[in-house]
């Protein structure tokens, strides 16, 4: 055996550390970048407005931006709402469940949040090959190759379905500390 | 395996994650995955590649975000402080006239702001204080500040209406310009009830006069203070009232004007504040649009299986009196109300009820109105009231059940409204029907 089973362990630990570490990151730069999308978003309609009613020159572009920047914020900006836990839900009653049967509801909605976002992924990731496949281009005047606003949605999947996945991990740890505490009675 | 399993199947689905407590994206999300899945197999899965996307690449869905995001400025700029001083200065002669004040400056606020605990927020914050030191009752004064900023989802901009719009297939402008009417007469009915109850109860609580009032000349400046939030205000919706501009159009000059004025205006506005503006927005964005996404997943599962025209079906052949329907529709939405906020109670129901809609011949745009008016009680009425935990969570003078039973009496005054705006349409249809 090259390591001990502690020595894994210890590893495997690492290994974890890490990957949260560089998942934190990469959501800051998204996280970043969605808010700044959005400003753009608001800078670009407005020019679009100047354009058209002061200089009678109406964009051709921004029409269709708009909607694949719309897409930027809301798939990529979702990784900080899975990471700030700020899903909008019904906690009425989850607030009065009894806090054993709360972390086990956790473990077992990350589990179908990682889930959706995996199916999201796939179906949106086969879209974007098949675009590719076929050179695709949208349908106006801009002709832009759809492989680029396409691939949003899987980039932005991805990095909430990894974070997702620490979010499993975190629940399932609260749950074996949870039981660790009850065991040696603190 | 029979439509009417998976339809069962699905709904279960749903509701037990509703309950439970997960997030309602997946709630919608998962249960028309699910249905899809059952229905169609790994193939009709395949739908979703489109759905997805094309769900949020909608030009009328990119108000949405802007006008969050001139809210989010206005409400961080301080106008809401300005705003509340000017008025309380103009009314406070009249019988409870700063409770009054609190409702109007909340209505204009919600001109400017989509979202309706941002009113309750920034104008509580300095009028509940003020109201409570001139000796106000202070369920009163805790209704005043409650009640009234859940109006901003009903005066245009309006987040709900946006979605609602876009999940109907109705004109946002049209549906804007159809809140103005009824927002005003929720106003005057909250004024009334204020007005009746202070000539009933003065003896009780004489306001004491303020201490050190503000001059005119103090006023006039506030008010100097007021002009460019209130032009943009005309700007905005009178652009898109007059056609001018789409909502969208007119969102990005709100944004870009609200941005001018708090940093021109309001000195307070610096750097690390417009960061915040902007990393607030986009994730109440984000937040919003993954619930839409779910929603219309969960309607494309429905539509698939044509569950809306059988419930318009079911419905219409009760033949029930129209009116009976409508009550019952109103009280099965309140209900909801008490437990879902409004955006996901719009994007989950819409759908539904869209089709019975159409064959009872009623119009869209006068039920969305009805909508979100009964919306506006929901957020004042428990177990769930967005705006009951946003006043206590920002004031340690008034206490829950002060907050509860100040705000009951508006519960009433809304429904009455409700009532009002079922009786008569017109209120709500004649704005856009003048529109071009």
């Amino acid at each position: 055996m090259l390591f001990n089973h502690k020595d894994l362990q210890v590893r495997l630990k690492h290994l974890y550390y890490y990957f949260k570490l560089v998942i934190e990151k990469a959501n800051n730069v998204a996280a970043v970048a969605a808010q700044w999308v959005l400003f753009a978003l608001a800078l670009i309609i407005f020019y679009d407005v100047v354009m058209r009613y002061i200089f009678s020159r109406p964009t051709t572009w921004v029409l269709e931006i708009s909607e694949y920047m719309l897409v930027f914020v809301t798939f990529v900006g979702a990784v900080q709402v899975q990471r700030k836990k700020s899903h909008i839900k019904m906690d009425y009653f989850y607030g009065r469940f009894p806090l054993r049967l709360c972390r086990y509801l956790d473990i077992f909605f990350n589990i179908i949040i990682a889930l959706f976002f995996l199916l999201i992924l796939l179906t949106s990731l086969q879209m974007t090959l098949i675009a590719f496949h076929y050179n695709s281009i949208s349908n106006s005047l801009l002709e832009i190759p759809l492989v680029i606003p396409y691939s949003i949605v899987p980039f932005g999947m991805l990095l909430v379905l990894l974070q997702s996945i620490i979010d499993i991990a975190e629940s399932v740890k609260a749950i074996t500390d949870a039981n660790l505490d009850e065991k040696t009675g603190g | 395996m029979s439509v009417t399993f998976i339809i069962i199947a699905c709904v279960a689905v749903l509701l037990f994650l509703l309950i439970t407590g997960c997030p309602i994206f997946i709630c919608l999300g998962a249960a028309g995955a699910i249905g899809i899945f059952l229905n169609g197999g790994i193939s009709g899965l395949s739908l979703l590649q489109t759905t997805v996307f094309g769900a949020v690449s909608k030009s009328t869905l990119v108000a949405a975000p802007l006008f969050m995001l001139m809210g989010e400025i206005i409400f961080r700029s301080g106008i809401g402080t300005n705003l509340y001083n000017a008025l309380s200065r103009i009314l406070h002669r009249l019988p409870g006239g700063l409770a009054i004040a609190t409702v109007i400056a909340s209505a204009i606020f919600g001109a400017m702001c989509g979202v309706s605990i941002a009113a309750v927020a920034s104008i509580g914050v300095i009028a509940l204080p003020e109201m409570l030191k001139r000796n106000y009752d202070p369920r009163l004064a805790a209704g005043a500040v409650c009640a009234p900023g859940a109006l901003a989802m009903l005066i245009p901009p309006s987040l709900l209406f946006i979605l609602y719009g876009e999940i109907a297939g109705v004109s946002v402008a049209r549906l804007f310009t159809a809140g103005i009417l009824p927002g005003i007469l929720l106003v005057l009915l909250m004024c009334g009830y204020i007005i009746i109850y202070e000539l009933r109860y003065s003896k009780k609580h004489v306001h004491e006069e303020n201490p050190d009032p503000i001059t005119w000349k103090e006023t006039a400046e506030i008010i100097r203070g007021l002009w460019a939030p209130l032009l943009l205000i005309v700007g905005v919706l009178g652009s898109i009232y007059s056609g001018i501009a789409t909502p969208t159009e007119s969102a990005a000059i709100g944004v870009i004007g609200a941005y001018i004025i708090a940093a021109a205006i309001y000195r307070n506005f610096d750097w690390q504040t417009f960061r915040a503006t902007l990393s607030h927005s986009a994730r109440i964005t984000a937040t919003i649009l993954i619930v839409f996404v779910g929603a219309v997943i969960f309607t494309q599962f429905l539509n698939l299986l044509r569950v809306p025209d059988a419930f318009a079906m079911f419905v219409t052949s009760l033949e029930m009196s129209p009116w009976i329907t409508m009550l019952a529709v109103q009280i099965m939405l309140l209900t909801l109300g008490m437990f879902v906020d409004g955006a996901s109670m719009i994007l989950i129901t819409t759908p539904i009820l869209f089709p019975t809609m159409k064959a009872l011949h009623w119009d869209p745009i006068w039920f969305g109105v009805l909508m979100v008016t009964n919306i506006n009680i929901a957020v004042i009425t428990p177990p769930v009231g967005l705006n009951l935990y946003t006043l206590a969570s920002i004031t340690r003078d008034v206490d829950m059940e002060t907050i509860l039973k100040g705000t009951m009496p508006y519960v009433i005054v809304e429904f009455i409204g409700l009532l009002i705006l079922i009786a008569i349409p017109q209120i709500s249809l004649w704005l856009p029907g003048l529109m071009r």
